[in-house]
């Protein structure tokens, strides 16, 4: 065996192994016919190769050659299948990208019709169904004029079909109203399909729903038009401006805000309309740079055009949908109400604001919760700082609990807080501490207001230092005042006891019974009054006298003085608690003393025994009836008590005149007077 | 000495080559296209130096013939291998 037999011996396994994949994959491709191709060549060459070794091998005997042409047979099947493999690879490419042609037909939302050169439907795509509305299986192989008879335009879109088929331009697009349940709006292109020779075979119609984009367009024109009548009708004026700054659009309220009309305007900048001044430079300049930075320019206060208007003007950049600036807008609203009104507020505040200022008291205001708990000032005005020492800041941060002193923080801060929420005003007085730490007395004048459906507290706070400094001197005085009148009646009490006592001496030298007994009468009456004086000198009061005490001192000193001995005259005190004036207690205890005198002196006579019985009772209101009555020998018969020459009886009857009072006689069992009467009150002296 | 049917296999085979330049592009496209492209070349120098062997040198341009039918044989079988056995082919 040579060399070149074992060439040919590893050239035949090759091959035959070739053939062995062959046969082992050819169930499993797709490329069937090539392989096979394939495979005879492989045959072939095995047969080559077979032939070639033998013949090398020396073993020519055996295995005739089945001759050379089979060698050219090789190289043609060779040919044979490149060609094929090629075609076969061509049509496999063409079958992807009808698949994938199909595939994006199917897949586009536009739909596409494809019909031969007798108009008939060959083919639709997917989006038919949902862009007509028809079913694709109903319309295949027919004319449109066959399943929508109806359909308006339909012998037009005919007519676009032949056109297109005869001249081979494309038609369209064309925006045709499809007959579906639903309106839609459908925009179609008609396009020629031709053959290899350019001769036009069918047509492709491309379907796309614009019903969408028909009713977007339709509602921004809806949205336009609502915009324009916004506009029109806005009391906000609106001028559109281009970038040449020349007035392209404005709205109907232009002339009622500048004097300017529109059509004078149009197409015109400010500087061909406007008279030239600072205004007219501030709103060019005012536009130039909104188109420099594209940012909004104002709201600011203009004057206006017209006299005594004033404007608000507000220059806005207007981009497109590409972010590009392409307009100016210059929105103006006449403010002159707000403005005025404004001017009138201000004036207004700032005449409340130089009250509230300059006002002598403190005024402050001041938030509370519902508790009646103060919040913190809100308000404080300069007299307020002037009398605190904080500045008005430092007040703005504190309360008024800050300021105060510590026990009239928690004195009845809650219940005063609790009335001013009730809507009581509270009147108290505090004692503030200033910033240096003085104590300062204040009165607070508080009232409750709602501002803004809170309740808040307006306070007038004054300061009282100087009254109250006023106040107690004249307390002071008062009290000194108090005490010299006490001096004066305990004098007065002392040198009518002096009287007294010296009339006593003198009677002792008298030895007429007669003059005796007037001396003591004499000396029972100054007592009665010196016991209203030691009564004053002894009370708080020393314009009133308990009646009852009076009385009953003055009884005792009676019984005492007619030195009535044992129980042969008892005295029976039935007196109610009456604080009376001096000016009718002096009257009043004359009466008792010269009454009870009498019945001493006369309605017991001989040693009778009997009693005395003084009585006070209040009969309603101010009115009182004193009642002194004995069961004694009584007046003598026809004895008219206003008409006897008794000082006693004149004096009583005298003093009953002067208190205003009913004097009764009852000669019932001894002798009962009684006297009606109300306090009396001395005209006061007339002060020049 | 040339013989008619070396002639006319070289002749087919050079128009085959021709092809397969021409639509080499194409015919890379197909799997393993190397060595379907290696195994042709081969045979065609083989039938080639048939011819030549004719004319010069005769033991070793036989021995280079034989030595290219080896080479495109085992050339056939590797791209059968790659095209029907192997994921490649599949794919």
């Amino acid at each position: 065996m040579t060399f070149v037999s074992l060439l040919d011996l590893v050239a035949v396994l090759s091959s035959v192994g070739a053939l062995m994949f062959i046969l082992w994959g050819v169930r499993r491709t797709s490329w069937k016919p090539e392989i096979t191709l394939f495979a005879l060549i492989i045959i072939l060459t095995i047969n080559d190769n077979v032939g070639n070794f033998l013949e090398w091998a020396g073993i020519t005997s055996w295995f005739d050659q089945p001759g050379d042409f089979l060698k050219v047979l090789t190289a043609m099947l060779w040919a044979f299948f490149f060609y094929t493999f090629l075609q076969e690879l061509t049509e496999s490419k063409l079958r992807e990208i009808q698949d994938l042609d199909e595939k994006i037909l199917d897949g586009s939302p536009v739909a596409f019709i494809l019909r031969d050169s007798d108009l008939r439907i060959l083919k639709v795509s997917k989006a038919f169904q949902e862009v007509t509305g028809y079913d694709p299986a109903l319309v295949m192989g027919k004319k449109t004029e066959e399943f929508m008879p109806d359909m308006p335009g339909r012998k037009e879109l005919d007519a676009r079909l032949r056109k297109v088929a005869e001249t081979g331009e494309q038609e369209g697009p064309t925006e045709v109203r499809a007959p579906s349940p639903v309106p839609r709006f459908i925009r179609e292109n008609i396009f020629p399909v031709c053959d290899q020779q350019g001769k036009v075979t069918n047509t492709l119609s491309v379907l796309e729903d614009i019903t969408i984009q028909v009713e977007t367009e339709r509602k921004l024109r809806e949205i336009q038009d609502l915009d324009e009548k916004i506009l029109d009708s806005s009391p906000v004026s609106f001028v559109l401006h281009d970038l040449d700054l020349r007035i392209i659009r404005v709205s109907s309220a232009y002339e009622k805000v500048t004097g300017f009309k529109a059509e004078d305007v149009l197409g015109k900048t400010l500087t061909d309309f406007m008279p030239a001044g600072p205004q007219r430079d501030s709103i060019i300049m005012s536009m130039k740079n909104v188109m420099k930075m594209e940012l909004q320019v104002g709201p600011q206060d203009i004057e206006s055009p017209l006299p005594n208007r004033y404007l608000r003007e507000t220059i806005l950049p207007v981009f497109d949908t590409g972010g590009r600036l392409v307009n100016i807008l210059a929105v103006l609203e006449d403010i002159t109400e707000q403005k005025l009104a404004r001017d009138a507020l201000r004036e207004s505040e700032e005449r409340y604001r130089m009250l509230f200022d300059n006002i002598h008291d403190g005024v402050v205001l001041y938030d509370m919760d519902e508790n009646g708990v103060p919040g913190r000032f809100i308000e404080v005005n300069a007299q307020f700082c002037d009398m605190t020492g904080y500045s008005r800041r430092d007040l703005l941060r504190m309360t008024p609990m800050d300021l105060l002193v510590k026990e009239d923080r928690i004195k009845d801060a809650r219940a005063v807080g609790v009335n001013l929420l009730q809507g009581r005003s509270t009147f108290v007085e505090r004692n503030i501490i200033t910033r240096r730490g003085a104590e300062v007395p204040c009165e607070f004048n508080a009232h409750s207001l709602n501002l803004g459906n809170k309740p808040v507290i307006l306070s007038v706070v004054r300061d009282i230092t100087e009254r109250k400094e006023a106040r107690d001197r004249i307390k002071d005085s008062l009290v000194e005042k108090e005490t010299l009148l006490r001096e004066i009646h305990h004098r007065v009490k002392n040198n009518l006891q002096v009287i007294s006592g010296l009339l006593n001496l003198q009677s002792h030298y008298i030895d007429d019974e007669r003059v005796r007994t007037i001396y003591k009468e004499s000396q029972n009456r100054i007592k009665t009054m010196a016991l209203i004086h030691e009564e004053l000198y002894q009370r708080e009061d020393l314009a009133r006298i308990n009646l009852a005490d009076y009385i009953r001192g003055l009884a005792e000193n009676l019984m005492a003085s007619y030195s009535i001995k044992g129980d042969r005259i008892r005295l029976n005190l039935d007196l109610a608690d009456a604080d009376i004036a001096l000016d009718t207690a002096i009257p009043c205890g004359l009466i008792v003393n010269e009454l009870v005198s009498n019945a001493l002196k006369h309605a017991f006579p001989e040693g009778r025994p009997g009693k005395v019985r003084v009585s006070l009772s209040c009969t309603g209101g101010d009115s009182w009836e004193l009642t002194v009555s004995d069961n004694g020998i009584g007046l003598p018969d026809g004895l008219d008590y206003t008409r006897t020459m008794s000082m006693g009886m004149q004096l009583v009857v005298v003093l009953a005149q002067q208190l205003n009072a009913e004097l009764q006689y009852r000669g019932e069992a001894g002798t009962v007077f009684s006297l009606t009467f109300r306090e009396y009150h001395e005209a006061a002296p007339e002060i020049v | 000495m040339i013989q008619h049917n070396e002639l006319i296999t070289f002749l087919v085979g050079t128009g085959v080559a021709l092809f397969i330049f021409i639509n080499r592009r194409r015919i890379k496209q197909l799997p393993g296209s190397t060595w379907l492209f290696l195994s042709y070349s081969v045979l065609y120098v083989g039938w080639t130096l048939t011819i030549v062997e004719g004319f010069m040198m005769e033991e070793i341009v036989n021995l280079l013939e034989h030595a290219c039918y080896m080479v495109s044989s085992i050339s056939a079988a590797l791209w059968c291998w790659i095209v029907l056995v192997t994921e490649e082919g599949g794919r």
